[in-house]
């Protein structure tokens, strides 16, 4: 005698790796981790070193965002070799040839964004983690989680795969734009953003 | 015990599978994750680097010369904004002007000299291009006419049109310019009422409370971009009795008939009826201002004559309009002083008659709306470009075959002069060089096209439109690299003339030497509006820093015209105003159906159609490329 699934037994068979491939394979396989060229520790820099965000990442006289500094800021402090491998690969791969290191920038937004620092920083005053979160005291840089379909950083999403969002800074896609914006008072129109 | 699996098992764990996907993120974030894909373009946008700048330009694509302020990222254009105290537009400009620096990568863009013959077309170099023209200069100087040169400029008083009217008199040919369009043949029905034969009129619509366009697009694109709109907005806030308020008389629900107060739909033909009918209301309910008209005026009997057959209900059985808004309107008009009535063109976009023009000159004549203080129609002085070279003529004089060789000026669109009237002036074996920056229109006719400059690529002193209330001069300049193929006008045609051995007439002094020689007017910022006069200015040289800086030079304000002007300028009567009035009949049954469809179909447009509407008009079809005469 042949044993028949009951129909629940069947349904649930299909359903079950349905739900694990969606939640725990599907963000597995979704993002690959991309090494930063270099180590680099924030903690580091704010700590010994004394200093603070807009110490790199300052806005320029012409109001715009620095963004990451260039190889000529490191080479002000780190122009020999000599303190850890990381200081070395850096002298020797880009402040001695004169290369700007190819950081993977994962705070950086789409080419259909148009995000400006400076009236978030000097009219809203908003701190920087508020957007990035503990950066500053980060030891290491995280590797740069590429998403493999779109290939934006992992960070625009946010860490949960389901956008839950546990601190401020976890998400930087429109609905968390337009969230802080409502909260402010500033809700604004699609060319604001949108070029 | 073996496990028996049927269909049905199958169907079921394929419908879990289904609802667990669906229950995953894993179709939701997919789409999210794909949608990116459609805001890619295909090829990706440069990101712009270096020191941001704000660079103060002025605009070339219409005759307003818009004052423009640049953002550049180093040398790279990104995005252009009106200068705010530019007097010539007062920080306005159009859907295509907020794109200026994107004109000089648009499809139509010629990039390259080019030869067409029947075989097709073959791109030219700039040494090849100078010898083409250079012989076909020689040749149209060597036959001199029937044979000759004609050259016609898309926008006069530049100083590339000196340069024109120097090669056409060095070559013994002919100097033309555009028949005038819109308000300006108004404009000009007025100046030949007068005694003074050289005065000159522009438009103040800051003046009037009433504006009255007979067909003219004053509420979507003509003048200053945004004009009238701003005017009108700004007037709300005063009492209703001193609000400006548009009437758009014109057969169909234009955009500016849409956006109007008032919309009034004569029959095609009956503008002038329905003109000389207001007039007569003026008249027999005596409206007028008599004090003004007597002081400004004469051969008002010979105007009433004309208008006296258009009683309300005459105008009424020849326009379609009835009677009692006829009235009303004359009664709104002389309630409403300054009140200003302009021409424009008919439904099928061709200017309005000149009879029309005669009676819309009589109306503003009665209203009190000329040359007088805080009138909208007042006297001007001409632009700081001293005439030389070769006298203009009209294209209706030039006669049919007697062109050998027909240069068209860049700024020349065909819409301003249709290939079908340049076609009948050519010679058999006429040779036609196109200047235009762009493919298309008048371009594609042309043996030898040779493309200018772009907007925002050319550099150089810009007069302001001839229509406004005073002349201004503004500097452009060129912010954006032309392809390596075009060149400057003024540079090409003079070695063009070289090479054929003509002797150019010698230049007038530039339009920034006239000025302060001239010693009048004042330089304005465009950014913050101060003002510097001309004669507290040391030299020809501060001048032109001024304006390089993005100042505006703006003329004094004209001495009132010396003399009456006529109801009737010479070579009209009474008689043939009112006879060609009354020629008008109403139109066919069918034609006022079609009439009242678009009067239906034609939806207010909102801003953002009307921007997209402009924004697209540049966009012709890029295969429209006309045969070559063979």
């Amino acid at each position: 005698m042949n044993l028949k699934l009951p129909a629940p037994v069947s349904f649930a068979a299909g359903l079950a790796p349905a739900l694990a491939a969606g939640w725990l394979l599907f963000p597995r396989l979704l993002y690959e981790e991309v090494p930063q060229p270099l180590p680099f520790s924030h903690e580091a820099h704010a700590e010994a070193a004394g200093t603070t965000c807009d110490g790199c990442h300052a806005l320029g006289p012409d109001g715009r965002f620095a963004g990451v500094p260039r190889v000529e800021a490191c080479a002000g402090c780190h122009a020999e070799k000599g303190g850890s491998p990381g200081v070395d690969a850096l002298v020797e791969g880009y402040v001695t040839p004169g290369r700007e290191v190819p950081w993977l920038f994962a705070a950086r937004q789409p080419d259909n964004v148009f995000f400006p620092h400076a009236p978030h920083l000097a009219l809203a005053k908003l701190e920087c983690a508020r957007c990035h979160g503990p950066q500053g005291k980060s030891a290491e840089a995280r590797p740069f989680a590429r998403n493999r379909i779109s290939g934006e950083s992992r960070d625009v999403w946010g860490p949960s795969i389901v956008r839950r969002k546990a601190n401020a800074w976890d998400g930087m896609k429109m609905a968390d734009c337009i969230r802080c914006h409502r909260e402010a008072g500033r809700e604004s129109a699609c060319l604001d953003c949108h070029k | 015990m073996p496990l028996d699996l049927s269909r049905r098992d199958l169907l079921l764990a394929a419908t879990g599978a289904a609802t667990g996907a669906v229950l995953s993120p894993l179709p939701w974030k997919l789409v999210d994750d794909v949608a990116i894909w459609t805001q890619r373009p295909a090829t990706p946008t440069p990101r712009p680097a270096g020191p941001v700048a704000l660079r103060p330009t002025t605009c070339t694509l219409c005759p307003v010369a818009c004052g423009l302020r640049v953002r550049c990222f180093g040398d790279v254009p990104v995005s252009v904004t009106g200068a705010p105290g530019h007097p010539a537009s007062g920080g306005a400009i159009c859907p295509l002007g907020l794109t200026a620096h994107h004109l000089s990568r648009h499809p139509l863009r010629a990039r390259t000299a080019t030869l067409r013959h029947a075989r097709g077309e073959e791109p030219l170099s700039r040494d090849a291009a100078v010898a083409a023209v250079g012989a076909a200069l020689a040749r149209a100087a060597h036959a001199g006419r029937p044979g000759g040169l004609l050259v016609v400029d898309g926008r006069p008083g530049r100083p590339l049109s000196a340069l024109y009217r120097a090669v056409a008199a060095a070559a013994g040919g002919r100097y033309a310019t555009p028949p005038r369009v819109g308000p300006a043949r108004t404009l000009a029905a007025l100046s030949r009422r007068s005694p003074e034969p050289s005065l000159t009129l522009g438009v103040d619509l800051a003046a009037a409370r009433r504006v009255v366009c007979f067909g003219a697009p004053l509420l979507e694109g003509w003048g200053t971009p945004g004009l009238l709109p701003r005017l009108r907005a700004g007037s709300r806030r005063r009492p209703h009795e001193e609000r400006l308020e548009v009437v758009q008389v014109e057969a169909v629900r234009s955009r500016s008939a849409a956006l109007a107060d008032r919309w009034i739909a004569p029959v095609p033909g009956s503008e002038a009826a329905l003109a000389l009918g207001i007039a007569r209301v003026l008249l027999d309910e005596g409206l007028l201002d008599c004090r003004l008209v007597e002081s400004r005026t004469e051969g008002l009997e010979g105007f009433a004559r004309a208008a006296a057959p258009f009683t309300p209900g005459t105008v009424s059985s020849l326009s379609g309009v009835p009677a009692a808004t006829v009235v009303a309107l004359a009664r709104d008009l002389a309630a409403h002083r300054p009140a200003v009535v302009l021409g424009g063109g008919d439904p099928a976009g061709s200017p309005l008659p000149d009879e029309t023009e005669a009676a819309l000159a009589g109306l503003n004549l009665l209203l009190g709306s000329v040359g007088g203080d805080g009138s909208p129609i007042v006297a001007r002085r001409e632009g700081p470009a001293a005439p030389a070279g070769a006298p203009p003529v009209e294209l209706a004089d030039v006669p049919d075959g007697s062109v050998g060789v027909l240069v068209l000026d860049g700024h020349l669109s065909e819409r301003a002069v249709p290939w079908s009237r340049l076609l009948p002036l050519l010679a058999p074996s006429a040779t036609v060089v196109s200047l235009s920056p762009w493919r298309g229109g008048l371009a594609d006719h042309a043996d030898l096209h040779v493309p200018g400059l772009a907007p925002l690529e050319e550099a150089g002193d810009v007069p302001g439109s001839p229509d406004a209330a005073a002349a201004t001069l503004s500097r452009a300049v060129a912010l954006v690299a032309s392809p390596e193929g075009a060149v400057d006008p003024a540079v090409f045609l003079k070695e063009s003339a070289a090479r054929a051995s003509l002797v150019l007439p010698p230049l007038p002094p530039s339009a920034v030497e006239g000025v302060f020689a001239s010693r009048r007017g004042r330089v304005v910022d465009g950014t913050t509006g101060e003002a510097t006069p001309v004669g507290s200015l040391a030299s020809p040289g501060a001048l032109g820093e001024l304006l390089e800086k993005g100042g505006c030079w703006v003329d004094d304000p004209a001495p009132l015209p010396r003399g009456r002007l006529s109801f009737l300028a010479p070579g009209e009567t009474a008689e043939s105003l009112s006879r060609a009035a009354l020629a008008a009949r109403p139109a066919p049954a069918a034609q006022r159906a079609a009439v009242a469809r678009e009067a239906v179909a034609a939806a207010p447009p909102a801003s953002l159609l009307t921007k997209l509407t402009r924004e697209t008009a540049l966009r012709t079809p890029p295969v429209a490329v006309a045969p070559w005469r063979a």
